[in-house]
This record gives C-alpha cells, sequence and structure tokens, in this order.
C-alpha cells in the first residue's frame, strides 16, 4: 500500500501555496511533514483526502489514482485526524468514535458487531476506554485528543494523516500520542503526521519532509533533514542542538542572523 | 382754491363713507343672509354620503377619495366635477373650507391640527341604528343650515322609518352577515339594529356580543343561520377570503341556508339608504 | 446498546404524545369540546353536519397540527446539524419570511387561482432563494454573520410581503398581513393538506437521508471528507428538504416561528446530542408542541383569534435569549 502525490499545485487566488510537490507514503513507516507556518503542510493533507482541489499533479494509491477509487474506498484507506478543534455537540466518547465506522456502516441499520469491535479495539489503543462513556465536554484536554485520535483509528485504514496530534497537549500526552502513532506504524500502517516539534520528530519519525514555501526542501532522515544549515534557512532561526545516539535535541534558540 | 384736494366737500367724505358703510354691511348681512357654509369639504365616507343628501352640489368642494367607491359608498358619479380628498390636512387646508365634515372616528391628529387652525369641523357619531341616522342628519342639517332641501330629506327618511313595522314573533329567524376572514358585528351595531328591524335575530343577540367577533366556520355551522351575507363575495382581486370562500364546510353551510347579498355600501355607513337594506332584507324574510 | 434501546423509548414516547394531542386537538373546537360538548354538538346539528366539521374542520386541522410542527421542528434540527449551530432556525434565518413572501405573491396576483400548485411551489421558491443567498453571504463558520444576514433578509421579505398586501386591490388583503406574519391554521381545508402534504413527506425523506451524514459533519467538513461524505450532497438534501417541508408549511399556516429553535435544544440531551436522532425525535416533538399550541389557541377565547406564531413567539422568545445568554456564558469560560 503506497500513496504517492506526484508534482501537487494549489493555488489560491493564483498564489502558488503548494509547488510541484511530491512525496510518497508507505505501509509501516512514521512520516514527519515539518516546516515553518504556511509553508502548505496543513493545505497538502486536506488535497490528499479530497477537501482540497489541486490545479496540477496526481495523487494515486498503489498507482491507482485516487479519484478512480470510489469514496467509500477511499475513506476506509486513508483515514484523517484535522488540526484541534471544537466540536459543537456534547456527543458521547464512544458515540464519536463510532463515527469513524461511517464507511462501514449501512444506512439507518445499528452498528455491525465488526464495528463495536474496532470501536472498542481504538479505544483501548489510546486507553479511553475508561472515560469511553462520558461527554465529551466534560473531558480534558488531553482525554479529548485520545478520543479524537481514537475515532480515526476506529477506521482501520491502512494510511493515516495526521494534522498536528500534539499541538495542544500537556507533556504526558504528547509522548503518549507519539507512542501510540510510532506504535500503529510498526504494526504496518502507514502514518503522515505534520508536526512543529522538531525533537518528537527527531525521536519518533522514520522519514521527515521539510517543506517551504509549498515545495520540499529536504527529505531523508531525521538526521539528515535536521541541519544546522537546514534550520537557519527555512525557520530562520539559530537552533541549539545537541545529538543523542539516534536522534537529536533541538532547542529553537535566538533568530538566525541575517547573512545566511 | 383748487378743485382736487381740499376741495373734497363734506358731501363727498358723508357719500364715502356711506358706501363703504353700506358696502361692509352688505357684506355682513350676506353671511348671515347666506345658506350656510359654501365650501364644504367632507373627509369621510360616511358623512360623504349625507352631506351629498343634504348641500347643494355648489356648496360642496370635496370627498373622500372613496365616495365614488363602489364597494364603499352608493354615491357614483356625483362626485363628478369635485375633488376627491385623502384626508389629510394639507389637502383639506388647500381647498379653504368652511366646514369640514367627518366622523368621531376620525383621525385624530388631522382632526386636531385644522381645530386649530380654526377651521370648523363637525364630527357626527357613527350611526349604530337608523334613529341615529336621523339625527345626523339633523346635525349636519344645522351646520350647513336648514332650508328646504334638508327639510324635505330628513321628513321623508323619517316617515319611511316611522311607517316599518317590526314584525312580533317568538320565535324570529337567524340573520348572520359573514364578513371576510369570519368577521361578525354583534350587539349596537348597525347591521344588527337593522336585521332586527327586518324581523330577525341577529348573531349578536345569540351569541350575545357587541363590537367585533371572529367566528370560526365551526361556529358558524352550529348556530345554523336561516340567512346569511357573505359580505366579501364581490371582490374580484385573490385573497385570502376568497379563498376561504371555497372551503367545504362553508359549501355545506350554504346548501342549508339562504344566502343573499346585501350592496356594503347601503349599510357600511348609516344613511338613508340603508333603508334599501332593510327592504332587502324584509323581501327576504318574506320569502323564507 | 442501552443507548438505543432508551432512543427507541424515547421515539415511542413521544409517538404516543402526538397521537394523543391529535386525538385531543378532534375533541377540542367552538363548537363543541370534549365528549359531552362533542355529544351537544352532535345532537344540536345532526349527523351530517357533524361530519362535516369532523371531517372538513377538525381533521385537516389537526393533520396541519402536526405535519407543519414536525416540519418545523426537522427542518430546524437539520439545519442546526448542518450549520453546526444551536441557533440555526428557519425563522431566524429568514427562510420562512421567504417562503411567506413567495406565497403571497402567489395568491394576491391571482396565480393560484389558475394554478393551486403555484402556493406551495413559490413557497418553495422563496425559501430556497433565500438558503443560497444565506450560503452565499454568510459562508460557512461565522455565527453572527449568518444570523444578521437572516435578520436582514427577513425583514426584507416581510416589508416586500407587506408591499404586495398593499398593492392588492382587494380591500381585505392588507389586513391579512397578520396571518402571514404570525401564522394560523385555523379553518383551513383538506384541500390544504392534499396541497401542502406531499411536498412535506419528500422534504422529510430528503432531511432523512442526509442524518447520518449529519453525525459525522460534527466532526467538521474536511474531516467528514476524509470518511466518505459528499458535501454537495449533503447541502442540497439539506437545503431542499428544508425548503421543501418550510416553503410547504408556511403556504399553508403562515410564519410560524421558534418551534424549529427550541424543540430541537429540548431534545438534543435526550438523544445523545446525536445529529442523526435529534431529527425524528424533532420531528414528533415539534408536532406534538404545535398541536398544543393550537389547542390553547382554542381554549383561550378571544374576540379575535389568537394567532399561533404568538404562542410558540410568548415560549420561544424568552426561550432564545436564555439560549443565547448560555451560549455566550459557555464561550467565555
Amino acid at each position: 500500500m503506497k500513496l504517492e502525490a506526484l508534482n501537487i499545485t494549489v493555488e489560491f487566488q493564483s498564489r502558488k501555496v503548494i509547488n510541484d510537490l511530491s512525496l510518497s507514503l508507505g505501509k509501516g513507516e512514521l512520516v514527519g511533514l515539518i516546516g515553518p507556518n504556511g509553508a502548505g503542510k496543513t493545505t497538502l493533507l486536506k488535497a490528499i483526502i479530497g477537501a482540497q482541489k489541486y490545479v496540477h499533479g496526481e495523487l494515486t494509491l498503489d498507482g491507482i489514482p485516487l479519484q478512480d477509487l470510489s469514496q467509500v474506498e477511499r475513506a476506509k484507506t486513508l483515514s484523517y485526524l484535522p488540526q484541534a478543534q471544537s466540536i459543537e455537540w456534547q456527543l458521547q466518547a464512544r458515540a464519536l468514535v463510532m463515527l469513524g465506522r461511517f464507511p462501514y456502516q449501512q444506512a439507518f441499520s445499528p452498528p455491525s458487531p465488526d464495528c463495536e469491535y474496532a470501536v472498542d479495539q481504538a479505544l483501548a489503543t489510546v486507553n479511553a476506554t475508561p472515560f469511553a462513556f462520558r461527554s465529551l465536554h466534560t473531558l480534558s484536554g488531553g482525554e479529548r485528543a485520545l478520543v479524537l485520535l481514537a475515532r480515526t483509528l476506529a477506521v482501520e485504514a491502512p494510511l493515516i494523516l495526521v494534522d498536528e496530534p500534539i499541538a495542544e497537549l500537556d507533556l504526558y500526552h504528547q509522548i503518549n500520542v507519539m507512542q501510540i502513532l510510532k506504535d500503529k506504524a510498526t504494526e504496518g500502517v502507514g502514518v503522515l503526521a505534520v508536526l512543529h516539534d522538531l525533537t518528537m520528530a527527531a525521536q519518533f519519525m522514520d522519514r521527515l519532509i521539510l517543506i517551504n514555501d509549498g515545495s520540499v526542501f529536504a527529505e531523508g532522515s531525521p538526521k539528515e533533514v535536521l541541519t544546522k544549515k537546514n534550520l537557519e534557512e527555512v525557520y530562520k532561526i539559530s537552533p541549539h542542538q545537541k545529538d543523542l545516539s539516534n536522534n537529536s535535541i533541538i532547542f529553537p534558540w535566538k533568530k538566525a542572523t541575517k547573512d545566511v | 382754491m383748487p378743485v382736487n384736494g381740499k376741495r373734497l366737500s363734506t358731501f363727498s367724505r358723508v357719500i364715502s363713507a356711506w358706501c363703504i358703510g353700506l358696502f361692509f354691511l352688505g357684506y355682513a348681512t350676506n353671511i348671515f343672509a347666506s345658506e350656510g357654509p359654501q365650501r364644504i369639504v367632507s373627509i369621510n365616507v360616511c358623512t360623504d354620503q349625507l352631506v351629498a343628501l343634504l348641500a347643494e352640489k355648489d356648496r360642496i368642494v370635496s370627498l373622500s377619495h372613496l365616495a365614488n367607491d363602489p364597494y364603499s359608498s352608493w354615491l357614483g358619479t356625483f362626485v363628478d366635477g369635485l375633488v376627491l380628498n385623502h384626508g389629510t390636512a394639507e389637502e383639506v387646508i388647500a381647498l379653504s373650507p368652511d366646514l369640514v365634515v367627518t366622523t368621531s372616528f376620525g383621525f385624530r391628529p388631522t382632526i386636531s391640527i385644522l381645530k386649530k387652525l380654526g377651521y370648523p369641523v363637525l364630527e357626527l357619531p357613527i350611526a349604530k341604528n337608523l334613529d341615529d341616522v336621523s339625527t345626523n342628519l339633523v346635525l349636519l342639517a344645522s351646520a350647513i343650515g336648514d332650508n328646504e332641501k334638508t327639510q324635505a330629506v330628513i321628513g321623508q327618511f323619517n316617515r319611511e322609518v316611522s311607517s316599518q313595522t317590526v314584525p312580533l314573533n317568538s320565535q324570529l329567524p337567524l340573520f348572520v352577515s359573514y364578513e371576510a376572514n369570519g368577521w361578525t358585528m354583534g350587539e349596537n351595531s348597525l347591521a344588527n339594529n337593522v336585521a332586527q328591524m327586518a324581523g330577525f335575530e341577529t348573531i349578536g343577540s345569540r351569541l350575545d356580543f357587541s363590537g367585533g367577533l371572529k367566528v370560526d366556520l365551526e361556529k358558524l355551522l352550529t348556530i345554523k343561520p336561516d340567512l346569511i351575507e357573505l359580505g366579501y363575495q364581490w371582490s374580484v382581486a385573490p385573497a385570502l377570503v376568497s379563498q376561504n370562500l371555497w372551503h367545504p364546510a362553508l359549501q355545506e353551510l350554504l346548501k342549508r341556508t339562504t344566502l343573499i347579498n346585501i350592496p356594503d355600501a347601503l349599510w357600511l355607513c348609516g344613511s338613508p339608504k340603508t333603508l334599501d337594506a332593510l327592504h332587502i332584507l324584509q323581501q327576504a324574510r318574506e320569502a323564507l | 446498546m442501552d443507548n438505543i434501546k432508551n432512543y427507541f423509548f424515547l421515539l415511542s414516547a413521544l409517538g404516543l404524545l402526538a397521537v394523543l394531542l391529535f386525538i385531543a386537538s378532534l375533541m377540542i373546537g367552538s363548537a363543541g369540546t370534549g365528549f359531552s360538548g362533542m355529544r351537544v354538538m352532535f345532537d344540536q346539528v345532526g349527523p351530517e353536519v357533524f361530519s362535516v366539521i369532523m371531517k372538513e374542520i377538525r381533521l385537516p386541522r389537526a393533520i396541519l397540527g402536526f405535519t407543519v410542527g414536525a416540519s418545523l421542528g426537522v427542518a430546524g434540527a437539520a439545519l442546526q446539524g448542518y450549520l453546526r449551530n444551536p441557533l440555526a432556525e428557519p425563522g431566524v434565518i429568514g427562510v420562512s419570511t421567504a417562503a411567506a413572501l413567495g406565497a403571497v405573491i402567489a395568491i394576491y396576483t391571482g396565480l393560484s387561482v389558475v394554478m393551486p400548485l403555484a402556493l406551495p411551489l413559490m413557497a418553495i421558491g422563496g425559501s430556497l432563494i433565500v438558503i443560497f443567498l444565506l450560503q452565499t453571504i454568510a459562508g460557512s463558520g461565522n455565527v453572527a454573520t449568518l444570523i444578521l444576514a437572516g435578520v436582514a433578509i427577513s425583514s426584507l421579505c416581510g416589508a416586500l410581503t407587506s408591499l404586495a398586501l398593499n398593492l392588492s386591490e382587494n380591500p381585505f388583503a392588507s389586513l391579512e398581513i397578520v396571518f402571514w406574519l404570525l401564522g394560523s391554521i385555523t379553518d383551513r381545508s383538506m384541500s390544504h393538506v392534499w396541497l401542502s402534504t406531499p411536498f412535506i413527506v419528500i422534504g422529510w425523506l430528503f432531511l432523512a437521508a442526509s442524518s447520518r451524514s449529519l453525525d459525522v459533519l460534527s466532526l467538521g467538513e474536511e474531516t467528514a471528507v476524509s470518511l466518505g461524505v459528499n458535501l454537495s450532497r449533503i447541502r442540497i438534501l439539506v437545503i431542499s428538504g428544508t425548503a421543501l417541508c418550510i416553503g410547504a408549511c408556511t403556504a399553508i399556516a403562515g410564519v410560524i416561528g421558534f418551534v424549529g429553535l427550541i424543540v430541537p435544544h429540548l431534545m438534543r440531551p435526550l438523544v445523545g446530542h446525536q445529529p442523526s436522532r435529534l431529527l425524528p425525535a424533532s420531528a414528533l416533538a415539534g408536532g406534538s408542541l404545535l398541536l398544543c399550541a393550537d389547542i390553547i389557541v382554542r381554549l383561550i377565547n378571544f374576540d379575535t383569534e389568537l394567532k399561533l406564531g404568538v404562542v410558540t413567539a410568548l415560549i420561544g422568545g424568552p426561550f432564545f435569549l436564555i439560549l443565547i445568554l448560555r451560549l455566550k456564558v459557555s464561550h467565555k469560560t
């Protein structure tokens, strides 16, 4: 199962937000999509799941164009978790996770045993079972994030796209969520995650794609991508970097000097 | 000594004074000797009809714009040559009236302005029965100046009214005037009183109310009128009222009761023509 | 699942309530109320007229009380689910008033005399135009913009309705504005039922078809797309369903507000806040509420008829204010 984006271009009012970008996502890998604000990361994810039109380029799944797939097939293959958002209705946590089974459900019939099982599994994976029957609005930020993640997992899709999954979480939950994603990758799911936290990216990701101004700036292992030079040029900061055995700790330290 | 100047003799002066004096005297006596106001303006359709009956046409300057509306007034082409007004103070003042006639339910702000500006305004009460009509005729006559014409009109009306006999019967047939959207008038209204004079029981007494009442179809079906008048069936332009005419329940009612048509213009306002409405009802009663 | 059992229990209870109110509605009227009243009426008018009263006056009134109330409830629930906003309601956003304008034009120009179907169709057309306008002006998201746009459109349509009535040559037309802006089902006939019910039922079906997608829409538009929801299909279903229901109802009963606001709000906690479950519950509860309001209208004996819209506004107005206050408070925390 391989997702490929080839030469994608997205335009907003004749400005190229994504410019001739190509990337791929395969089974069992945890790939990080990093880059500064406005680089086009969220837009790219939206384009892949079909919520954003692109003027040029191709999206394929194992060589088959995504648009040739039915909406249901596409939904069962690609699961998407957007940036933290508010849910208007005070749904029960479990009921919300069940929404992830929408591509599998028949209209007007109750959820099948498969659906119930998948939901239970998803809740267990994120350790949300203790509060599964509580209303969403009574949960803490971290608990809510886990429930939303469980919803994404309940789709049982081979490919998962997540947009800033740890943005508003406390430190414990940040690690928790990253670990869950890592475990999923180990199980064989392909995960593409947009992240701002470079240390987390370095620690958990198999591969990083650094995006700047709508195009791929650098791609490769965290060590290869997170060089001082790349960070200075793309993020315009001088990081304080400490390399450990297989990853690095990166702190944004100060703004880059002018002559870069 | 020069002729013109000091030569204006005492005699000339006296003559001039007399002429001027006579002129003014004549003018003054002209007013007292006249037949009342010469520029009458009526701003209400009900008073239009009374003014038209009592005053000579050349003393009438303006009537309301409903005066020739066939659904409100029977005056018809009488209004030719007259200005039609919408009852605004500006219009009225521009006509320089010496008498303004309206009903006591006229638009108060307009009436106050006119009174404040010194125009004589006659407010006639709404006639609730034929005696009230007579009273109004008398009031109007005295305001415009009683003469042969007014006395003839009033005299004839009074004679006709007193010659009516109200049938005495224990069982009176029920008459309902079912206006648009279910409105009916109760006791102490012109319609009810006229109908009672014609020998009918009215909805006002049957349901014991005065003023207006919205009666729905169900109620109408249960009180089982013997004679019904649908005030709005003449309307040509469509509205909800016209839809209601086709209601199956109303159609059912019409199968069981006699329908007559009394032109609104006859008894919307109390006037001598209301006697025609009375006659129509009397004939209908005979026929029942 | 206990959840589903509770839900069906709720629907059964609401259904029973609606049936009881329907029967009560048949038994109340100016000619005779209650068992004894109706017996007296029967003796008074005889079997033929009794049957006419029941079949041609009370039956259409009860049917319309339910169908109009149910439509208002379900359309309110659907709009709220689609716009993801608990303040959305056909009356508030101007859809009902636009329908009234369409209806008034159909009647007072004589079009509906020539072609009876013109009445519901033009009312539905009015609703459709406004919903599209709103989508264009307010787009998605901003609550304030949507409601302000709705208020503006509502005022405009109300004014145009009044104008249309004034321009009519029929002297009673301008008085009939009271009916259009405050609503009534007094003295409606079975022909009104036949004229409106097909559109209403189709509207219900469209809205029902959108219900599950409305659940998924809670997660946001992009997530819904990722789960396979066809956004344009849902938009068409909700918009047409709402326009059909509200258009047909307003064409024969005038503008009745607040039902679509109160009912979904009351039912939401009882259905676990799920938009899909809210639709049937709101339909049944809306029908019951309007039947109830219509019963109140008949039990209070006024010389002039108390309009349905007044009763719903008296309950709904304060309700709306409290709702806004509560939302304001919750956004502050």
